[in-house]
């Protein structure tokens, strides 16, 4: 049997067997059908549709930003039992930088006039401006966790402090450059072309109008997380941080060099929240608030999908769990919008302690 | 007063010289002033937020440092006795149930808003003490947050964005109470000079270079006599300190200006609810309930296999530590004037008590309250101290507190006051090489207190 052979069988079988791809084959299935049955029929819509259909894509738009953004709290707070605090303000540091990075890019691609596509110059831009983001923050985590945290581990309180401390560092410097939070600056008004490649909306007929960027938003989201699904299931370095959740010290006593991978961790999750900050921009901005709003959420959905113990997937159901009530509540029951998340995490503690997936 | 209660009095006065120090410094402070504007009332009224929230940081000590809760909801039982106060001397008309209680007489308001913070610290720990964790914490911070949302929506009791305005209770502003304080001021001074004089014709006749002599001091104090060397140095110290009281109360008992009161008594109240909650906490920790709520912090299950109900013994705890926050709540009240749901109620008192407790050391009974006074003071005063030095650069100073609390860790990795403790051994080894002995620590405090107050008053004037 030849390589060639026996890497197709081997893609075959994947393809055959793997969860993420019969789920993903189900969604697009199903999304293809509700459109095709739209396609045919005329329905009116009524208020009820229209509200219902836009807290949808609004509510799993959101909860992929959640997740984005938590998944690097969670495998920060998973495998080095760190309460990583300052994970708000790396989520907002992020979008302030993906936004400046975006800007300069941007620039720096018309003065060179090395593509005259509008569209082209977008899109390069803020693929520069995510990765560009990612990597600053994986340098200031993996930084903050070399000169500093790294000593004290299975010191909480020591841990708390610091985080903290570094919370307060990061988002008053980001407020003395950027301004106080009631200035939201956002990527299409600010830049020279006026212009962003995902802007716009999709507009399905009598009011039930789209943000281009949401749909996007879902499914980068859903491919990010069967990419995450992938490398924690596949990968060396991702089975060993799924093990280090579940028994750090065994991990160590197999030989693993856990230091490296706590730091290679704190790392990807800095990198995480950075590129959930960049992500975050087109679509609600930049503001130097969102660090403590969206840190809350973050605790919320840690510990909804399952804190001690927990696994990958619970964080990501989490997410949607948080994302999509908080939306639908903000279309049909606005008065409870801002604690209906805290009603969710009670209802799910009091009757799984250890959350969706860890262990009490 | 009969032999045997004063050698009582002499024997506790000798053994716990530092406290009293501290103490009776503190009672003496507002004793100095009688001035309408000075920096000393700034001083005070800057002394007495800390005392608040030092209360309130020692009730969250008392969970999570003896306990092992980490309790998120302490801003309900913050909040719930800051609005029971602010209920009851408000001039807003409240709806029915509420204002039943406008205009209890202040002891009697103080009595209930605790006697309330216990009841709703034991319907939080009855709801979520079954939990362990973050299950725990969560749990508290979900009720917390509905609470929040309650007040937060609800603007006919709790005032809305702009806040409910809280009157000063008449109580405050009387020249009675300040007297009572005054006085109760002089008992806590002459035991301090009791204790000062007692140390002198004790300590200094021993060769301080001799240990042996100096450790037999304390079999010594409790032979207790009254010789007249020792009364008549303690007459003068009296006529000192009496003299100093007296003209400043006679200089304030017959004005009409009766704000001028608010700040001592107000620094008083706060003063005194702090030593008697520091008290209690020092005799809760070492009677048997305390041990027992220490060993659940260690391990839960084997107290539970030694017949302990520790369901039980969690929910006490919490209900304590309501109490204790919820007084912390009613002395806020009236100190800030204007309550909203956000400085009555917000999420962030919880995490500021997290952090005062964790400055100072975790289950260190005082250093909860050395890390509110680090980081209230500088909270408050880090902006002029740095647009002095820095001109321009005032708007840094969250960066500083970030920094320092970095350098905290750094030094201190177990709270300032908890890495000392660990490191109290070879202080004290330090301390004897340089003929420092433990009798004589509270001329040390002294120094201390008096350094800190110097810096203090200076940052402040």
């Amino acid at each position: 049997m030849s390589i060639e052979t026996s890497i197709y069988q081997k893609i075959k079988k994947f393809i055959l067997t793997s969860r993420i791809v019969k789920i993903l084959t189900l969604v697009i299935i199903l999304i293809l059908s509700i459109y095709w049955a739209y396609s045919q029929i005329e329905i009116s819509v009524d208020a009820f549709t229209l509200k219902f259909g836009r807290s949808i894509i609004d509510g799993l738009a959101y909860s992929m930003l959640l997740f984005l953004m938590v998944s690097g709290f969670f495998v920060i707070f998973g495998l080095c039992d760190v309460i990583n605090f300052a994970h708000g303000a790396f989520f907002m540091l992020g979008g302030f930088i993906g936004y400046e990075i975006y800007l300069a890019s941007e620039i720096y691609l018309l003065d060179t006039a090395f593509l005259n596509n509008n569209f082209f110059v977008s899109l390069l831009a803020f693929f520069i401006a995510c990765i560009g983001t990612a990597s600053i923050l994986a340098v200031i985590g993996g930084g903050i966790e070399v000169f500093t945290i790294k000593k004290y581990y299975g010191n909480v309180t020591s841990q708390i402090l610091l985080t903290i401390g570094f919370m307060f560092i990061i988002a008053k410097l980001a407020e003395i450059i950027w301004g106080a939070p009631f200035q939201t600056f956002f990527l299409d008004s600010s830049s020279q072309l006026n212009y962003f490649f995902l802007g716009g909306v999709i507009n399905l007929g009598t009011g039930l109008v789209f943000e281009v960027y949401q749909i996007f938003l879902i499914i980068f989201g859903f491919l990010f997380a069967g990419g995450m699904f992938l490398v924690f299931q596949k990968t060396r370095v991702g089975l060993q941080i799924q093990a280090g959740i579940e028994d750090a010290e065994m991990v160590e006593a197999l030989g693993i060099n856990i230091t490296r991978l706590f730091t290679l961790v704190f790392m990807v999750g800095a990198a995480l929240a950075g590129l959930a900050g960049v992500i975050l921009v087109p679509w609600l901005g930049a503001n130097t608030g969102h660090g403590t709003t969206y840190l809350i959420f973050a605790f919320v959905i840690v510990v909804v999908g399952g804190a001690h113990y927990g696994r990958f997937e619970g964080t990501f159901f989490g997410a949607l769990i948080v994302g999509m009530s908080i939306k639908f509540c903000e279309y049909f029951f606005p008065d409870i919008s801002s604690i209906i998340v805290f009603i969710i995490m009670s209802v799910i503690l009091v009757f799984k302690p250890g959350g969706l997936t860890g262990e009490h | 007063m009969s032999y045997l209660t004063l050698s009582k009095i002499d024997k506790y006065l000798s053994k716990n010289r530092v406290f009293i120090t501290v103490v009776a410094f503190l009672y003496f402070l507002p004793l100095l002033t009688a001035a309408e504007t000075s920096s000393l009332r700034t001083l005070l009224h800057t002394l007495t937020l800390i005392f608040t929230f030092g209360i309130l940081a020692m009730s969250f000590d008392l969970q999570l440092g003896r306990s092992g809760l980490l309790n998120f909801g302490q801003a309900l039982l913050f909040g719930v006795g800051a609005y029971m106060f602010a209920f009851i001397f408000t001039n807003k008309a409240m709806p029915f149930p509420i204002s039943l209680i406008s205009g209890l007489p202040y002891p009697f308001a103080l009595f209930l808003t605790i006697l309330v913070g216990i009841f709703v610290g034991a319907v939080m720990g009855a709801t979520t003490d079954r939990l362990r964790g973050t299950g725990f914490a969560f749990i508290a911070l979900a009720i917390a947050m509905l609470v929040f949302e309650f007040f937060k929506t609800n603007s006919d009791i709790s005032g809305g964005e702009t806040g409910l305005r809280v009157e000063i209770p008449p109580l405050i502003k009387n020249q009675f109470t300040y007297l009572i304080f005054a006085i109760f001021a002089l008992l806590v001074i002459i035991a301090f000079i009791f204790m000062v004089v007692q140390y002198i014709s004790t300590r200094l006749p021993v060769n301080p270079f001799d240990y042996q002599k100096v450790n037999e001091i304390t079999e010594k104090a409790e032979k207790f006599e009254l010789t007249s060397r020792k009364i008549g140095l303690m007459i003068l110290g009296l006529i000192i300190v009496g003299l100093v009281v007296a003209s400043n109360v006679f200089s304030l008992f017959f004005t009409s200006k009766r704000y001028l009161f608010t700040i001592p008594v107000q620094y008083y109240l706060a003063l005194t609810s702090m030593v008697v909650v520091y008290l209690f906490i020092q005799r809760l920790s070492i009677s048997p309930f305390g041990r027992v709520i220490t060993a659940i912090a260690q391990n839960e299950e084997r107290v539970q296999a030694l017949g302990y109900n520790t369901y039980r013994y969690k929910i006490i705890t919490v209900a304590i530590a309501g109490g204790i926050a919820a007084l912390s709540g009613a002395l806020f009240s009236p100190y800030i004037r204007t309550l909203d749901p956000h400085t009555g109620l917000g999420v962030e008192i919880a995490i500021d008590a997290m952090i005062y407790t964790i400055v100072g050391g975790l289950g260190t009974l005082i250093g909860p309250f050395l890390g509110t006074g680090v980081v209230v003071f500088s909270e408050l005063r880090l902006v002029d101290l740095i647009e002095n030095i820095f001109p321009g650069f005032g708007e840094w100073w969250l960066v500083v507190l970030g920094v320092l609390y970095i350098i905290i860790v750094l030094f201190f990795p177990y709270g300032i006051v908890g890495s000392l403790q660990r490191r109290s051994r070879s202080l004290k080894e330090t301390g004897r090489q340089l003929f420092i002995y433990e009798h004589d620590y509270w001329i040390f405090a002294l120094i201390g207190t008096f350094l800190v107050f110097f810096i203090m008053f200076a940052m402040v004037s």
